[in-house]
Parts: C-alpha cells; sequence; structure tokens
C-alpha cells in the first residue's frame, strides 16, 4: 500500500495517465472510463491520421491500394490498415522495405504505416 | 557461386510433369543457391500436406521426396495469398517450410536481378 510514498514518488511527478481523473478514486458513483493522453504519457495505440478496412484484400490489390492511399496523404502522416489476409504479415514488410514507407506496428490485422518523405 | 534462384511453379495434379520438374530443377539451384519455389494459381495445392504423396512421374523421384529434399536443403516455399484463399485450402496444414505470403514478398526477392524460372 502506498507505494508511491515508500518509493519517494509522488503523483505530481508521476505521468498523469498512472493516475484516475478526479472523483473516481473513493467515489461511490464509477464515471465512464477515459483514456487520457497527454504529452507525457502517449496513448497505448499510436495516432493515426487515416483508416482503412481493406477486408480480406490481398497481394497486388491490396499494396495497390496501398499505394493510392498513402500518395493521398503528407508525408509523415500514418494510415491504420486492417486485412485479414493470410499472406499480409509477411507481404507487408516486404511492401514497405521495397516502397521506403514504415511500418510503425504489426499485430495481425491491424498496421501501422507512416508515410514516406517523398 | 553463392546467389539467389527463383522457380515459379503454377501447376499440381493438372500438370504433374511440370510440378515435379519444377521442383527437380530446384533441387538442383537449392545445391548451390538461396532458392525459392513460388507456388501460385493450381501450384498452391501443393503446399498441403498429403497432396503430393501420390504423385510420381516417370523417370523422376516422387514429388513429395523432391518437394522434402528441397525443404532439408534450405529451399523456401511460398504460396501466393489470393490463390489459396481462392481454393479454400486449409492454412494449418501446410507443408514444412512453406509460408503464405503476397505479391510484394516475391517482388522483392527478384528485385536486385535475381532470376526466375517458371513452370
Amino acid at each position: 500500500m502506498w507505494a508511491n510514498r515508500e518509493e519517494g514518488t509522488e503523483p505530481a511527478a508521476l505521468p498523469k495517465c498512472l493516475w484516475p481523473p478526479a472523483g473516481i478514486v473513493g467515489s461511490e458513483e464509477q464515471p465512464e472510463q477515459t483514456t487520457i493522453v497527454s504529452a507525457d504519457c502517449p496513448a497505448s495505440q499510436p495516432a493515426h491520421d487515416a483508416d482503412w478496412d481493406a477486408g480480406a484484400m490481398g497481394c497486388g490489390e491490396l499494396v495497390m491500394g496501398l499505394r493510392m492511399r498513402l500518395q493521398s496523404m503528407q508525408p509523415g502522416q500514418v494510415l491504420k490498415l486492417t486485412a485479414t489476409d493470410a499472406g499480409i504479415p509477411e507481404d507487408l514488410p516486404a511492401w514497405c522495405r521495397l516502397t521506403g514507407h514504415t511500418l510503425i506496428s504489426a499485430k495481425h490485422p491491424e498496421y501501422l504505416i507512416q508515410r514516406r518523405e517523398n | 557461386m553463392p546467389g539467389k534462384f527463383c522457380v515459379s511453379l503454377s501447376f499440381s495434379k493438372d500438370n504433374s510433369d511440370k510440378a515435379t520438374v519444377g521442383f527437380v530443377i530446384a533441387n538442383a539451384a537449392a545445391s548451390d543457391k538461396e532458392t525459392l519455389v513460388f507456388l501460385s494459381i493450381e501450384g498452391v495445392r501443393l503446399s498441403q500436406k498429403g497432396y503430393a504423396d501420390d504423385i510420381r512421374e516417370e523417370g523422376f523421384s516422387p514429388l513429395k521426396d523432391l518437394m522434402e529434399n528441397f525443404v532439408k536443403a534450405g529451399g523456401k516455399i511460398w504460396i501466393c495469398s489470393p490463390c489459396f484463399a481462392k481454393r479454400k485450402l486449409d492454412d494449418k496444414n501446410l507443408v514444412a517450410g512453406a509460408t503464405i505470403v503476397g505479391g510484394a514478398k516475391l517482388i522483392e526477392f527478384l528485385s536486385d536481378g535475381t532470376p526466375c524460372v517458371s513452370y
């Protein structure tokens, strides 16, 4: 109990996301769970600028769709792709290496791809 | 001479002669090079355990043996994902050394000028 006191750390010195919103602790009425995001504690799900649910699409159709979508985005922006095709875990890293886009996260069937600079 | 080599194979029991010769060439290549067999179209059926067991062309080793020896020599078998899905094959029943991939994976393998023969 009170491990923060024993360790000499106080809430104010810790990232805000480690502490619940005011009113949750000790209150009888539990408010709806909220996700807290602050500069010193990024959200567990990296931010993205666009989504594409490609369903079961794969292979050439998928990467052509990715090409078109990433071309319409700004350099550095992130696309979240959802794709269930069984070949994607191998294919998407290869395509990113070929094209210069950055595969930020790969947790099949969800992927985050950052558009290349040019 | 080190290097890479690719055999693209699009037949199975619809042309067991081509399927067999494709793996004969793949074995020859794998004895010296990093070798890939890319299975597409009907060729993807060869990715299923047991499918090739009864394919034996006169004058050649059984296809099952050719495939097993190829993988034991370090050869890779890549399976065209949409061809596999179209045929509703079982991704839990793949032969050893086989991986389901998409076209970009093949393009990357070939992008340095790696030669590829097709059967």
